[in-house]
């Protein structure tokens, strides 16, 4: 029986390799800024922030070209929202078997059906037509086909300016390239967007996304927004305590993630109530430091309201605090686990106020009383400063 | 132990960094079942916990090859933190996000009746340590781990806790004792 979660672990293998290698590729291009590939956007620098905005007038340039040109354009942005199916041969149906489907349905986000399939028959070293001893495909000229209007279709080429048309499909439209550039266009305007404002609010970021998503090239994508107030919404039934975070807009995961909520399948883009940008940073950073600090060390229930005041002092949050015990049944590794037996208290959470002035700091001690099954944070009326 | 396993996993991580893809691949057998014991009691289905475990760790991913971070002082700690944030802003959100992973082309894992076993153990294996713990003394329930469930050498063990090997294989010895006398007592 094969397990996924090994399956997985091939995945991030694999992945860690690419990684590795962009960022080799990355500084080799160093003496060439405008080129260089950029997997991982950072938001730091001012002139970043001008590219994006400059990215977000091209978008809104491309969509006037869009409507102009719309019935080249319109089926080339389907084909780029869509999926990717891999093969392992020089033909397919898209049906699973051993032979022909390396990898059905990956979602490409912008990226060249090409590269996207390359890094799956590296991944688990598909062979030609699924031999055991055949060349891998990974190493072999490959070749784009239009399977369907929103399926890309990557075969091993077989030297034939014909191959799609031998397949009944169409080759990639020209188009493509431009409608895939498009939707990482697409991700740099949302960037921008959210970035013009420490805080908008859901409904405001709401507007400005279903505003660049107007554009032609979205049509039929929909703008998700999860209610106001997570605190009688949270997942899983839980509960954040009331008044608790944030009534910010977000379109992109909290830190350390910093990646946008988008659903090529789904066209769906989801804005989220969350904490000002610049809290959400601080309050990320400083989550990490006070976990990382009372996970190695002992701390009264005193000494680590200090520290966490200590952290806060120079934000505009001031701590509540409450006591559980959060582990249910869980445990650390075993010194810390030991440090937690014996009586001392960590840091467990921090979940900022709505009006950005105090902060819900859960801390965890094995003696407090634990929280009541399938609950999360105790509510807001056991926080105390 | 605890310091031996930091060194032991920023090793693993520096490595990753440095291009050693398969360190990385070592990281995540050596954490898994120590995320998902974290997560699976805080939220209700295995697959809830395996979902957030493997964004948390292709997060860990992308951050170990951004060479303007440090690398952790504590990975697991570092690990735990990232989780958490997982479930918190999981929780915003109203669903596991899968961000990273799509960036990282890594396609959506469906568990099979192994895997949902691999995340009920990793749960029980952490319940089992807790009972231990609270039944040994903790030089022994020290020793009994680092050997049995870690399976490190004796002599790594002695240079650590800078005593002889004798000393370790007997607190082993004694833990177990105890164990079974314990069991005999019970039955």
């Amino acid at each position: 029986v094969s397990s996924a979660l090994d399956e997985f672990e091939r995945s991030l293998v694999t992945a860690s390799r690419t990684l590795h290698a962009e960022r080799a590729a990355l500084t080799q291009l160093q003496a060439t800024p405008a080129e260089r590939p950029r997997p991982f956007r950072r938001l730091r620098s001012s002139l970043f922030h001008r590219r994006l905005l400059v990215s977000l007038a091209a978008l809104v340039v491309a969509a006037c070209g869009v409507a102009a040109a719309s019935s080249l354009l319109f089926p080339s942005q389907r084909l780029a929202n869509g999926t990717v199916n891999c093969f392992m041969a020089t033909h397919g149906t898209g049906t699973p078997d051993l032979h022909t489907l390396a990898v059905g349905g990956a979602r490409p986000n912008g990226q060249p059906p090409v590269s996207l399939c390359r890094r799956w028959y590296r991944l688990n070293h598909y062979r030609l037509n699924g031999s055991t001893t055949g060349p891998l495909v990974a190493d072999l000229p490959l070749v784009t086909c239009q399977e369907n209007p929103t399926t890309v279709a990557v075969y091993v080429a077989t030297g034939r300016a014909d191959q799609c048309q031998r397949l009944s499909e169409k080759p990639l439209p020209a188009t493509y390239g431009a409608a895939a550039a498009r939707l990482r266009a697409l991700q740099s305007a949302l960037l921008a967007l959210q970035n013009k404002h420490d805080c908008s609010s859901v409904a405001t970021l709401a507007r400005g996304t279903r505003a660049i998503l107007a554009s032609p090239a979205f049509t039929g994508w929909r703008v998700i927004t999860p209610p106001p107030d997570p605190g009688k919404h949270g997942l899983f039934g839980y509960a954040l305590p009331a008044g608790t975070g944030g009534t910010c807009g977000e379109l992109f995961a909290g830190p350390p993630s910093r990646m946008l909520n988008i659903d090529t399948q789904r066209q769906t883009l989801t804005v989220s109530p969350g904490p000002p940008r610049s809290i959400s940073l601080k309050l990320n950073h400083i989550s990490y430091e006070l976990y990382t600090t009372t996970y190695n060390r002992c701390f009264t229930a005193t000494s680590v309201r200090g520290l966490v005041r200590r952290w806060f002092a120079n934000t505009p949050l001031r701590p509540r605090f409450a006591t559980a015990n959060t582990s249910q049944g869980g445990t650390y590794e075993p010194r810390s686990q030991r440090l937690y037996m014996q009586g001392c208290v960590r840091f467990d959470s921090a979940i900022p106020g709505n009006n950005n002035r105090f902060v819900d700091v859960l801390l965890n001690a094995h003696n407090a009383a634990p929280l009541p099954a399938g609950q999360f944070y105790p509510p807001a009326s056991a926080f105390h400063p | 132990v605890s310091a031996a396993v930091h060194v032991h996993d920023r090793e693993l991580l520096r490595r990753a960094r440095e291009g050693d893809a398969e360190a990385f691949g070592s990281f995540y057998q050596a954490r898994r079942g120590d995320l998902l014991a974290f997560l699976r009691v805080r939220v209700p289905s295995a697959e809830l916990a395996a979902d957030l475990m493997c964004e948390t760790f292709a997060k860990a991913l992308v951050a170990v090859h951004d060479i303007d971070r440090e690398l952790p002082m504590a990975p697991i700690a570092w690990l735990l933190t990232i989780a958490r944030n997982e479930l918190t802003d999981s929780l915003r959100r109203g669903r596991v996000a899968d961000d990273t992973r799509r960036q990282l082309a890594m396609q959506p894992v469906e568990l099979s009746d192994r895997d949902f076993a691999a995340v009920e153990d990793a749960t029980a294996d952490a319940h089992l340590l807790r009972q231990l713990q609270e039944l040994l003394p903790a030089d022994q329930f020290h020793a009994l781990t680092a050997r049995v469930i870690e399976g490190r050498e004796y002599a790594e063990l002695a240079r650590e806790l800078q005593t002889s090997e004798s000393v370790v294989r007997k607190r082993v010895s004694r833990a177990l004792s105890h164990l079974r006398s314990i069991r005999q007592e019970a039955s």
